[in-house]
């Protein structure tokens, strides 16, 4: 597959149904990723987003039965044609229920599991461990029962299991859901760091569009299994008809500056994070 | 101390709680707190901060180490296990820890079987509240193969049969998309309303805490930090600083702004914009 260098993600014409299902789930999907990229997935429940998503992890059709056509392709190679172990390497899922992905019994074996099966030296998994522990914060866990953490916490050991795996790629599943807003923002920062430092493609849904719009390069808007906008966030919000239809609120910072417009004042530049929105609507305040 | 007055105010007095060894968490310290019957409040703080701890207390789930807890008088955890559920019902953060019959008719009829109900009785319950909760045509199903908000919605079934007096909805909006949020939310105002059970949720969605709570009560370090209107204690970030919480978007521009009294919704952002406005034909003549 012929493709320019940078790109390490490519879905050509991607359209999914699940066995037993009567019509498809994704929809002739077409898009591509460049390294580095952070994209934000958006859309509502029952979108076909997760399926998305586990089509460019690999995991279907790979786990799941289910007709593929056309094809995804990783650095230019199609995942009908690697194996799930060549293929997990490559791609980090992170997914949606935590619970689903943790299974030994201490977050200590939990946190290094997938470095033990690659046979990496002990010296280096316990240094990896710590180190990965104090980023995401849980040190305290480490000699905790797995099955008697809290949501968050859940959330924040299977991201710690497979970030430690230092994956080319990394796909999240609603990766914040059970975490309180400081820990949502870590998270997003330490996500953001991975694409803006080192290099790695992060593709990420959320129902935190706030948090979205400020990280994301560009923004994916999926509705009945397809892709109804690829733009960057600024431009993204600005088509509030399709955001409407697929039940997406646009955030409430720009939300103000839509509705100063329609009550006549300038607000040239539409705002996606808090300070933007200081900034514009400061000019207008006496 | 077998029956329980009208009056079904929560409260609770020097509660203190250790979780027993290996953890010995002190999870809740010197707690005093009143919740009058019929009110809707939530309970907001960060991941650990003794939230869900507290919510297990008050339904009785967990024993105290010291202190009280009663309801309508009544000390809740000496009312018999079988009994508990018509005074207080706990909503699970994740609906699959809750629901475990073969169909959804029969996991909410469940309860009621417990304590002996004639069976004429428990149809006419069952189908009034299927009927309620928009349940009825899914009755025949197994809950494992209906929509995680469908299943969220038999698990409140489950408690609503019961007839309790105060539910505790811990996480109510965890995988949820906004709107199925949303609708949950306005499900809770409903009962509130319609049958003035006390709502007590923890959550970490401020958005939904501005839209359908009047009394936020803030916790940190297993200790109360604010317990005040939503709007008070939005303005007042360092505090919530404390226990990681943010006041939502709008809120936080306008304290940036110093908008007076504080803008919670994008409306009243707008409104107050508009009125500390530089008259509006100076702007455009610039």
């Amino acid at each position: 597959m012929d493709q320019p260098k940078d790109i390490v993600i490519k879905l050509d014409n991607v359209s999914f149904t699940y066995k037993s299902a009567n019509e498809p789930t994704i929809k002739n999907i077409n898009l591509e990723v460049r390294k580095g990229e952070f994209i934000g997935l958006i859309g509502p429940t029952g979108s076909g987003k997760t399926t998305l998503l586990n089509l460019i992890a690999g995991v279907l059709p790979h786990y799941t039965p289910g007709v593929l056509s056309g094809a995804i392709y990783i650095n230019g190679k199609s995942t009908l044609e690697m194996s799930m172990a060549e293929l997990s390497k490559l791609v980090g899922l992170v997914m949606q229920d935590p619970e689903s992905q943790l299974f030994n019994l201490y977050v200590k074996d939990e946190i290094i599991w997938g470095l033990e099966n690659l046979g990496v030296p002990r010296e280096v998994i316990a240094k990896e461990r710590v180190r990965v522990a104090e980023f995401f914060r849980i040190p305290h866990l480490l000699d905790r029962i797995t099955y008697d953490l809290s949501g968050g916490e859940k959330q924040k050991v299977a991201l710690s299991s497979t970030y430690i795996m230092r994956p080319e790629i990394f796909v999240f599943d609603n990766p914040t859901s059970q975490l309180d807003p400081l820990g949502s923002s870590m998270v997003f920062e330490a996500i953001n760091a991975l694409a803006k430092q080192d290099g790695i493609t992060v593709i990420v849904f959320e129902d935190k569009i706030e948090e979205l719009a400020t990280f994301a390069d560009r923004l994916w808007l999926i509705n009945n299994g397809e892709i109804v906008m690829d733009e960057e966030p600024r431009d993204f919000f600005t088509h509030t008809q399709l955001l409407k239809e697929a039940l997406i609120r646009v955030p409430a910072v720009s939300a103000i500056g839509y509705e100063l417009r329609a009550r006549g004042l300038e607000v040239d530049r539409l705002p996606l994070t808090v300070e933007e929105a200081v900034e514009t609507y400061q000019k207008f305040i006496h | 101390m077998n029956t329980i007055s009208d009056n079904h105010d929560l409260v609770i007095t020097n509660l203190h709680f250790v979780y027993p060894p290996p953890r010995r968490v002190e999870a809740i310290k010197r707690l005093d707190l009143k919740i009058k019957a019929g009110e809707f409040v939530a309970v907001i703080g960060h991941n650990g901060s003794g939230k869900t701890t507290l919510s297990k207390l008050i339904s009785g789930y967990l024993e105290p180490s010291e202190g009280t807890i009663t309801i309508g008088g009544v000390v809740v955890h000496k009312i018999p296990a079988h009994q508990r559920p018509m005074v207080v019902g706990y909503v699970f953060q994740n609906p699959d820890h809750q629901v475990f019959r073969d169909t959804v008719w029969e996991d909410v009829a469940f309860g009621l079987e417990n304590i002996k109900i004639p069976e004429d009785e428990i149809q006419r319950v069952v189908r009034d509240t299927l009927e309620d909760l928009d349940l009825w045509h899914l009755r025949e199903l197994h809950p494992f193969r209906i929509g995680k908000g469908d299943r969220q919605r038999v698990a409140v079934a489950g408690l609503l049969v019961m007839n309790p007096k105060i539910l505790v909805v811990d996480e109510p909006t965890t995988g949820q998309d906004p709107e199925r949020a949303r609708e949950i939310m306005r499900l809770m105002t409903r009962l509130n309303e319609e049958r003035g059970i006390t709502i007590i949720t923890i959550t970490h969605a401020m958005d939904l805490v501005v839209e359908f709570v009047k009394r936020v009560i803030v916790m940190g370090q297993g200790e109360i930090l604010l317990d005040e209107g939503v709007r008070e204690a939005f303005s007042k970030p360092d505090i919530l600083a404390k226990t990681y919480v943010q006041p939502p978007a709008v809120a936080r521009v306008g304290l940036a702004l110093g908008l007076n009294p504080l803008p919670l919704t994008v409306d009243e952002a707008v409104e107050q914009i508009l009125r500390r406005c530089v008259p509006v034909k100076d702007t455009l003549a610039r």
